[in-house]
């Protein structure tokens, strides 16, 4: 009996094309829009070198010490002290390279060394302190002279000149914090909350109060629950394979890291889905009306779930976590969107575990309500 | 007028699936009316990084001082000094760097022993460079003093450097035009603005086809005495009003949000850019209402057109952070040139002919656009007419 | 008995749906259920088959209390509903096959079962195709197979010929009284007196929640006082006529309907020559005369006062 109805069930969910678009496809296509839109957003932030103009005047060409600076600030083989992207102009040619958007800044020697900016910024920051730290190096050395003459000859110079590096670096996690991953990761959280439609459809065909087929089925010879857990595994085995394909999708075609513990990851799928398919089958059997309201709720709650956890504006879930965190531990989306963040990010298993915990811990709530409102055999109107 | 009356009644009873598309819109609207409030100054200002600040040493007079220093830099943010609240606020972007301080740095580092600050940033990021200088300026200053003066008191040192690090560079400004960040959210607004409109005619201009081609009542319309000609004139007039009331009903609000504003010669170009959009997003729209069969189908595609065409053209993430080959890709679509038109108006300092020709000329694209696919559209249902 | 309803009450809120409903089934007949719209014959069908709840009564099927869990009276049950259960993602095929499938496990049995239903309906041809792609009738066809093709032996059909064509409804009536001529006993609803009077062994009619008469149709048509029933086109009615025409002997009743005389007889009295006879000596123009044996809904007409159909 079995597997006649999950076979039949599997035939039915799999042939609903709207469904399937919905809980399919859609995510693979918004994917794929995420993916052509964020491709660019992390070198948005890196660092690239600072394109700027100098002056080339006689002033300039006096200032030995200040081309030496700048010669190492943007001499390419050197590290993470290379900073510019140096052209040598005149002042009328870099100003409208300025004025063009073609360099950031133009140092410019005039009783002094001046810095011709446009606007200000990260960037401008930059070439500013660098400018100032050249300053700022002078006045150290002239200051140490005074007290005491004798520091010229015993490696001032050397010791003025040399930089010395004072900062260690500690990765923040177990891999890089590339914001761009959280979206792929609600994405896939929003398309486990959509597998609702399937516990949605399942509630339908199997109370007789919603569908004539349900009225039918229940007057067969095989208990309505045994039917109703049939349908409902068929229904989290489409969609545990449509998160399947999308997870192979983000991460074969599009690139999307999710770090490298398989096992985790699939566990998350596994009870994203449940959460999902049983989440649809409690809004479907509690709430009074027709097909239209409920399938509505269904949008509404999973778009309003993704949103908190990110999937819009990816700081709305550091917003909820650190504001509200009960509201993250109830919604379903942010738990399945956490649990990767932390499989991700973090070196331990912590949250993770805990992420999971509520999500059996909500699968469990739906279930039950569900379960009661199911196990009702008769009902007071059809 | 029979036709026409029926186009809006079919409108009316898809009204609540429209109207969550006005809802979206209008919340995005008040959300970014409440964000980028901060005018722009035309003086410079140093940018400030996020960090946190955890520092295990002692309170020495050097690692305050530091810190005051590195006050004028950055905004410190008060955080758990847990790992995980840590973590997290640097992957949010809530902070971008964490400055550790180990016990003992101060002693070791007076007395020019190695030593280093435990550093997180985000890997190859501008903030993190700028950071990475702005301490390692401190400390190297620190070490110059040390290194060539044996006799110095903590205090001397701090007095010194403190005067040293005062020296700035003398900054001249060259642009002297007073920016309205107005310009910079209307744009955003109006950009905003073609992802509910193209969801809105897509939704309603499908429905009323989707209608009117179902196969009994188009017999039947076609038995009636009505003339082929007199029906599409109808149905065009409906098309027409219903993009002309959902056009007015989208840029309402921001004449309430950005008031006389509108009215300035910006606010009118960013109104007449919007219009000529609806173009294009009409035509398109009729395309879609001419080939899709079914509600469902209706609902599918106008979300995927609509949000994938605002995705790849810059509404959601601007066109500057777009891949190259992404934005080709858009400038297959109307609503890359209608973006692209809003940014141009936001970004002119002034506008005279060689600054609005650009801007008629992305117009006239998106009216290029709204006539090649008119004339498809046109091809298939004569194509559709032969065949049945 | 088949079916034993007793006393059976259901309420909608303040509505009394069933008020004492009794009902009895004997094996091998098909019993009509005929009533107008609204009278409560869905809801008694639902309440026999446990489907709703109700405040009172008992019903027993074989013999044996009717219960949700009653599977084995479940197994022995055919039910083919007012709107048509299907599942739109299978085909005619899989639709029966997963119907039948709830009901007998062995595949090859299933098979033989499910192509036995298919012909019945006559749907052979159509195995393949989705239940989008059926017209109307054929669609309620493939209802009736997804409720027989397990072979019960007490059918409950809920208004199987709402909305269809001439053919199809000649096939389905004539389905069900082959089945019950293969053994199985059938209960059939409908509003359709002529569907009824065609095939029902026995009628229950049914106004207001009660049965409000039973019988074959000799029967029930015998309850009543009326006969034969002659309406006659006249060009010019006057009341002078209605009199007369009251005055013959055996009328029972006698009125105009625009220009439409309508005369009702005594039971087993023929007036039709006497009518014509009177018409001809007074020199009344008339034109078209028809002459129809009571109806049920004549039956139905008299025992509530109001028509069958609205």
């Amino acid at each position: 009996m079995f597997w006649h109805i999950y076979k039949y069930r599997l035939k039915c969910l799999t042939r609903s094309r709207q469904m399937m678009f919905w809980t399919l496809l859609f995510p693979i296509i918004l994917g794929t829009l995420f993916y052509m839109a964020f491709s660019n957003l992390s070198s948005v932030e890196a660092f690239s070198h600072i394109k700027i103009a100098v002056v080339d005047n006689e002033e300039f060409q006096k200032d030995t010490n200040f081309r030496e600076a700048l010669q190492s600030a943007s001499d390419p083989d050197n590290g993470d002290g290379s900073l510019f992207d140096v052209t040598y102009t005149s002042k009328e040619e870099g100003e409208s390279l300025l004025m063009g958007g073609n360099i950031e800044g133009i140092i410019y020697f005039n009783n002094g060394i001046k810095l011709i900016l446009k606007e200000s910024g990260l960037n401008q920051t930059i070439i500013k302190e660098f400018i100032d730290h050249y300053k700022q190096t002078l006045s150290t050395v002239s200051a140490i002279i005074n007290r005491n003459p004798e520091a010229m000859q015993k490696g001032l110079i050397e010791s003025s000149t040399s930089h010395k590096d004072f900062l260690k670096e500690a990765s923040a996690g177990s891999s890089a914090p590339d914001t761009t991953v959280n979206y792929f990761y609600t994405l896939i959280a929003m398309a486990c909350l959509y597998g609702s439609f399937f516990g949605l459809n399942e509630v339908t065909v199997n109370q007789a109060n919603l569908s004539a087929q349900a009225a039918r089925a229940n007057m067969s010879p095989v208990h309505k629950l045994r039917v109703f857990i049939y349908s409902m595994t068929a229904a989290a085995t489409i969609q545990l394979v449509n998160i399947g394909i999308l997870l192979l999708y983000l991460t074969v075609i599009l690139h999307i890291n999710f770090g490298t513990q398989i096992t985790y990851i699939l566990l998350t799928c596994i009870a994203g889905t449940v959460t999902g398919v049983t989440f649809g089958a409690f809004i479907g059997s509690i709430v009074k009306g027709g097909e239209g309201i409920k399938i509505g709720i269904l949008i509404a709650g999973s778009m309003t779930m993704s949103f908190l956890s990110g999937m819009m504006y990816d700081k709305m879930k550091y917003i909820v976590n650190t504001k509200v965190p009960v509201l993250g531990y109830l919604n379903p989306a942010n738990l399945i969107t956490d649990c990767f963040y932390s499989l991700y990010y973090y070196d331990t298993y912590t949250v993770f575990f805990t992420d999971i915990l509520f999500l059996i811990l909500l699968t469990a709530f739906f279930s039950l309500l569900t379960y009661l409102q199911i196990r009702r055999q008769k009902y007071a109107s059809l | 007028m029979q036709v026409y009356k029926v186009y809006f009644k079919i409108i009316k009873s898809n009204i609540i699936q429209l109207m969550i598309y006005v809802f979206v819109f209008l919340f995005l609207a008040v959300i970014l009316s409440s964000t980028y409030s901060d005018p722009i100054k035309t003086d410079f200002t140093s940018a400030k990084v996020n960090i946190a600040f955890i520092n295990e040493d002692e309170d020495s007079i050097l690692l305050n001082n530091l810190k005051d220093y590195l006050e004028s830099h950055v905004n410190f943010i008060a955080l758990p000094h847990n790992e995980k609240s840590l973590q997290d606020a640097l992957f949010f972007r809530q902070i971008e760097y964490i400055v550790r301080i180990p016990k003992g740095f101060t002693k070791s580092f007076l007395k020019s022993e190695k030593v280093s600050v435990n550093i997180t940033k985000v890997p190859e990021s501008t903030s993190g460079i700028y950071m990475d200088t702005l301490i390692n300026k401190y400390l190297n200053t620190a070490r110059i003093y040390i290194e060539s003066e044996n006799d110095m008191t903590e205090k001397e040192l701090i007095e010194n450097m403190n005067t040293d690090l005062s020296e700035s560079a003398e900054i001249v400004m060259l642009n002297s035009a007073v920016e309205n960040d107005t310009y910079e959210k209307c744009a955003y607004y109006y950009n905003y603005l073609s992802y509910s409109l193209f969801a809105i005619l897509i939704l309603g201009v499908s429905a009323v086809m989707m209608v009117f081609h179902n196969k009994d009542l188009k017999k039947r319309n076609n038995c009636s005495p009505l003339k082929l000609k007199c029906m599409n004139f109808q149905m065009i007039l409906g098309n027409f009003s219903f993009t002309m009331v959902t056009w007015i009903l989208m840029i309402a609000s921001s004449f309430i949000l950005y008031g006389s504003f509108m009215f300035t010669s910006k606010g009118l170009l960013f109104i007449m850019n919007s219009f000529v959009f609806t173009l294009p997003a009409l035509s398109i729209s009729y395309l879609i209402g001419n080939l899709i069969k079914s509600k469902n189908a209706m609902s599918a595609v106008s979300n995927v057109v609509s949000l994938g065409t605002c995705f790849i053209s810059g509404v959601f993430v601007p066109q500057a952070h777009l891949g190259d080959t992404v934005l080709k890709l858009a400038s297959f679509t109307p609503t890359y040139w209608y973006v692209k038109t809003n940014n141009a108006i936001a970004d002119s300092i002034i506008l005279n002919t060689d600054t609005l020709m650009p801007l008629f000329y992305n117009m006239l694209i998106m009216v290029g656009f709204a006539v090649a696919v008119l004339v498809v559209t046109l091809v298939i249902i004569k194509q559709k007419r032969g065949l049945a | 008995m088949v079916i034993s309803v007793k006393n059976l009450t259901k309420r909608y809120g303040d509505l009394v749906a069933l008020d004492h409903f009794n009902l009895e089934v004997g094996e091998g007949e098909i019993l009509g259920l005929l009533g107008p719209n609204g009278s409560g014959k869905t809801t008694a069908i639902n309440c026999i088959l446990s489907l709703l709840k109700y405040e009172k009564g008992s019903i027993d099927i074989y013999g044996k209390p009717m219960a949700p869990e009653a599977y084995d009276l479940k197994r022995k049950i055919g039910i083919i509903m007012q709107n048509v259960a299907v599942f739109e993602e299978l085909t005619v095929y899989e639709n029966i096959d997963y119907f039948c499938g709830l009901y007998i496990s062995d595949k090859n049995k299933r098979r033989s079962l499910v192509i036995e239903a298919m012909d019945f309906v006559g749907l052979n041809d159509y195995g393949k195709f989705y239940p989008k792609k059926l017209s109307g009738g054929l669609l309620r066809r493939l209802n009736i197979a997804c409720g027989i093709a397990h072979k019960p032996d007490l059918i409950i059909l809920d208004e199987p010929t709402v909305a269809v064509d001439p053919q199809s409804r000649n096939n389905i009536l004539e389905g069900i009284q082959r089945l019950n001529r293969e053994g199985a006993t059938v209960i059939y609803t409908s509003h359709y007196m002529e569907e009824v009077e065609q095939i029902c062994t026995r009628i229950a009619i049914m106004d207001k929640g009660k049965i409000i008469a039973t019988g074959n149709k000799e029967e029930l048509k015998a309850m009543i006082n009326s006969g034969e029933k002659i309406t006659v086109e006249i060009y010019n009615p006057e009341n002078r006529i209605l009199t007369d025409v009251k005055n013959l002997p055996h009328i029972v009743s006698a009125f105009f309907h625009d220009s439409f005389l309508t005369v009702k007889s005594e039971r087993d009295k023929n007036n039709l020559m006497v009518l014509i006879d009177y018409l001809k000596t007074r020199q009344i123009a008339f034109g078209k005369i028809y002459s129809e044996p009571p109806t049920l809904n004549d039956v139905f007409l008299e025992i509530t006062g109001k028509e069958l159909r609205d």
